[in-house]
């Protein structure tokens, strides 16, 4: 396998990618950029963008998985994190495998957080992705937030015998990751009527059974008038539990199918 | 960056800024699945903080975890862990000319860090996070009285249904294991009491400096300062390592709060202990 990790951007902005390499010819060269969701959500994730990059690499699609500045193993603190920092380093992830690759096609996938991030990046891209894979994505912010205040005062009853917070008392953390002030006012204003001006030539929305939002997300893409495809996972995929209490990491089912639609590639 | 034998490992250093080196580097790994950024983004935090202060470190996916491959001939996971650690430490040799280290790990990481430090005398110091542990017979009464303040109502419904459950087994003729299988922790099979003791006399004899902590995460297993003493009433290693208890944070560092106790509780003992010049004048 050729898996390079890597830093981009500007020194003082750092952030931090890991490309595969597809390890077999394809044409037209494709690729995919897979977008973290938030915190705790991303360290969720990790296992299974990799495995995921992997296989795609393995059927000849190049793949860049990152982290956006002030998250994972890029520059910067929790509270420097911003929502249009990170719509910016998308645009320049894309740069940057484009660079890589030379892939004719390139599609972005977001889960959750990313998914709402893809959207709105690519609504204001230069360069806009032939393809938007969504999954799960937040459709709106306030109502995130409380899902993760909700998670945080659960994780806290679970880790610690007898601890209890209350849910007004969640403020500027969620599930260990810092807020500011900026960024909880960014999450608050995200709103899946946002997503309808994409600029990709078509969107693939996944959602899965019983989560809340994908209609609101569905109604804003098909106002974009582009094709819309929507895919139901038949997983409840519990984004913030703890990786350390040996929970499954990667539904078997989630990374099939998400891996088949990508190898598919563009229709 | 990658390195190992088959530069299939992968590592982020961070070096201090705008002071000398520390001659000691800190060398994090994973904590069970959770890639080199740590439980809530923990290792990056820490290590910032490490750098800040002038210790240089280094924090590194074992084979298979994180951004790591998995090396064509690789060994069982306990002994690639090992090996990994140590092929961190020789890359850290050649790249910063640093030649100690002290390991600071949670569960899994912290088990490796110990395995590693028995092979590799480079190593000078050991952190350990909710590491082996060793219930006594208090832990268990501890337990019931903390059980029965917090949760009253629950947790007597809770002992019923276990009585009913127990019974209803020895019916049907399944047995209880063993209490030496209950020496897990998060299903890692923990050595002997014995060969724990004579691991941590190796390890102090050879002037290895030791700081245990025990969560509030591990409270059927852990739970009240004393513990490590009363579980090796007889063995001198436990007048020599540094262990505490700290009930108010959680096994991963959930809060910010928990995550600041923990940063500050290493990093203060880090460089109390291993501060440019002292090791090596022990």
């Amino acid at each position: 396998m050729n898996i390079t990790p890597f830093r981009f951007g500007p020194p003082e902005k750092s952030l931090y990618g890991v490309f595969h390499a597809a390890e077999t010819r394809r044409q037209p060269v494709e690729a995919v950029l897979l977008c973290n969701p938030f915190g705790q959500e991303a360290v969720r994730i990790h296992r299974l963008y990799r495995l995921l990059a992997e296989r795609l690499a393995r059927k000849g699609i190049h793949v860049l998985r990152f982290d956006y500045f002030g998250t994972g193993e890029s520059a910067g603190e929790d509270n420097d994190a911003t929502l249009r920092t990170w719509i910016a380093d998308i645009h320049l992830a894309h740069q940057e495998l484009k660079n890589r690759s030379r892939a004719a096609s390139i599609t972005w996938l977001g889960a959750r957080l990313g998914g709402a991030l893809c959207a709105m990046a690519s609504a204001s891209a230069a360069s806009p992705p032939q393809s938007l894979v969504l999954w799960e994505s937040v459709a709106n912010g306030t109502d995130y937030l409380r899902e993760l205040a909700q998670a945080h005062v659960d994780a806290v009853a679970y880790s610690i015998w007898g601890t209890a917070i209350a849910l007004a008392d969640v403020k500027d953390e969620a599930i260990g990751f810092g807020v500011s002030a900026e960024l909880l006012r960014e999450l608050k204003a995200v709103n899946a009527s946002q997503f309808a001006s994409h600029k990709a030539e078509r969107v693939t929305l996944i959602t899965n059974s019983g989560a809340p939002g994908g209609d609101e997300v569905l109604r804003a893409l098909q106002q974009n008038g582009r094709p819309v495809e929507h895919v139901k996972l038949d997983i409840a995929f519990d984004w913030t539990s703890e990786e350390a209490m040996n929970t499954a990491l990667v539904p078997a089912n989630a990374l099939q199918l998400i891996s088949n639609m990508l190898e598919k590639g563009p229709a | 960056m990658a390195f190992g034998p088959h530069r299939h490992l992968v590592g982020t250093l961070t070096m201090p800024t705008g002071q000398e080196p520390g001659t000691t580097a800190v060398l994090l790994t994973n904590a069970g699945v959770i890639h080199r950024m740590g439980p809530h983004r923990f290792n990056v935090k820490l290590a910032r903080e490490l750098a800040r202060k002038g210790m240089p470190c280094f924090r590194v996916d074992i084979s298979g975890q994180g951004d790591s491959q998995s090396p064509a001939n690789s060994q069982p996971f306990e002994q690639q862990a090992v090996s990994d650690l140590k092929a961190a430490m020789d890359h850290m040799q050649r790249v910063c000319g640093v030649d100690k280290f002290v390991i600071a790990g949670i569960c899994s990481g912290a088990h490796n860090g110990l395995a590693t430090a028995m092979v590799d005398d480079r190593v000078v110091g050991l952190w350990m996070l909710d590491g082996y542990v060793y219930p006594t017979a208090k832990t268990q009464k501890v337990r019931y009285m903390h059980q029965l303040k917090t949760r009253f109502l629950p947790t007597l419904g809770s002992w019923a249904s276990s009585a009913v459950r127990k019974a209803s087994d020895r019916v049907k003729g399944m047995m209880a294991p063993d209490s030496a299988a209950l020496l897990t922790d998060f299903g890692h099979k923990a050595p002997s009491k014995e060969e724990f003791a004579a691991t941590m006399k190796t390890l102090l004899d050879r002037h290895v400096c030791i700081y245990m902590v025990y969560s509030g995460s591990i409270l059927w297993n852990y739970n009240y300062p004393e513990q490590l003493q009363d579980a090796f009433i007889g063995h001198d290693f436990v007048h020599r390592v540094r262990c505490d208890y700290i009930p108010d944070v959680d096994h991963t560092a959930t809060t910010l709060q928990a995550q600041r106790r923990l940063i500050d509780c290493i990093t203060g003992w880090a460089l109390d202990t291993f501060a440019q010049g002292r090791v090596a004048s022990r």
